[in-house]
């Protein structure tokens, strides 16, 4: 009965699951994170846009709604640390090739910053793993795991952002 | 070259400077737990590490040298890395109970102690990644030596807060 209920409730909702929802809440997130003057209104963008597609979308407060809407938030965060990234990687080789001809040991910014981004990647996934393990049996399992990826990606974002805007 | 050699010049000058405080960093850990205390009500404990290794750096001779400097955080590194390893020595003896207590019931929820152990391991991973990041910043500068260590002394201590979190929380 109950494992019934769980596919009906699936089968009810594959359509809105990843239909459209970053168009509809991702300006949202994207006009705050481009007005935000320093970290902490940044880290205050965190969660709004998730939190308004759980209060929206009809099966927005179902475990299923939440997982979804979160992921869709995370889509958004994931585009903006790419371009945080792309933005730093490319300050990091203009200052490499400065010292390129004198001091060619220190030229390994560019490659310390990706080998710091993929070792980032590595430790999220590992870190929101745990958090999966960790609360018990039960669904809300899918809601930490879940959550976790949405606020490591934006930390690093904000992190990235703000280490490049005082010059590192 | 002249550069390379007086920043080297610099960096001999400042070791030989701070070499006696090296030995003797008057350092307690009391600034960060007083301050740690105080964060209980609503504020960020985080913003507490550092503090015991900066009034280290004023208490102690040439503790404001660059070896100076680097000897009072690696105090605070050592001792936020002590709570580290306490709190991740708790957590994993009980999420190996717990995951045993789950086994025994055939229960199919996945095991935590693993978990624990891989994030922790992709942890120091990071942490050397992120600090050597840093430190390449500072293109061989005498900065760099501070800038490492404050880095790991900050993220040693954050990841200390963090297993004691998840040691009281869950």
């Amino acid at each position: 009965m109950k494992i019934t209920v769980f596919v009906m409730s699936i089968l009810a909702s594959p359509l809105w699951a990843e239909d459209g929802m970053v168009e509809r809440y991702g300006p949202l997130l994207t006009q705050c994170y481009a007005q935000a003057a320093d970290a902490a209104a940044l880290k205050d963008c965190i969660g709004a846009m998730s939190g308004n597609c759980m209060a929206r979308e009809e099966q927005g407060e179902t475990t299923y709604g939440m997982a979804t809407c979160t992921a869709s938030e995370t889509e958004v965060w994931d585009g903006f640390l790419n371009d945080e990234y792309r933005q730093t990687m490319t300050y990091m080789k203009a200052l490499d090739k400065d010292d390129e001809e004198l001091f060619p040991e220190f030229a390994n910014r560019a490659d310390a910053l990706k080998k710091a981004q993929r070792a980032w990647l590595a430790y999220r996934d590992a870190a929101c793993n745990l958090e999966y393990a960790m609360p018990g049996a039960g669904s809300i399992r899918q809601l930490t795991g879940t959550g976790c990826v949405m606020q490591m990606t934006a930390d690093r974002t904000i992190e990235l952002k703000q280490m490049r805007e005082s010059g590192l | 070259m002249m550069k390379r050699g007086l920043i080297y010049a610099l960096g001999v000058l400042l070791l030989a400077w701070g070499a006696g405080a090296q030995e003797n960093p008057v350092f307690s850990m009391q600034a960060t737990d007083a301050c740690i205390a105080d964060s209980r009500h609503g504020g960020n404990a985080e913003a507490c590490i550092g503090e015991s290794a900066n009034l280290c750096m004023d208490r102690t001779d040439g503790g404001q040298s660059t070896a100076g400097m680097v000897a009072c955080m690696g105090v605070e590194l050592e001792a936020w890395d002590q709570r580290l390893n306490a709190a991740y020595a708790g957590l994993m003896a009980r999420e190996k109970a717990e995951d045993k207590e789950m086994a025994d019931l055939e229960f199919s929820a996945p095991k935590q102690s693993p978990a624990l152990l891989d994030m922790q391991r992709k942890w120091i991973a990071y942490r050397d990644a992120r600090c050597d990041y840093i430190g390449a910043q500072w293109g061989g500068g005498s900065g760099t030596g501070p800038a490492v260590q404050g880095c790991h002394m900050v993220m040693t201590g954050k990841q200390a807060l963090f297993l004691q979190q998840m040691l009281t929380d869950y």
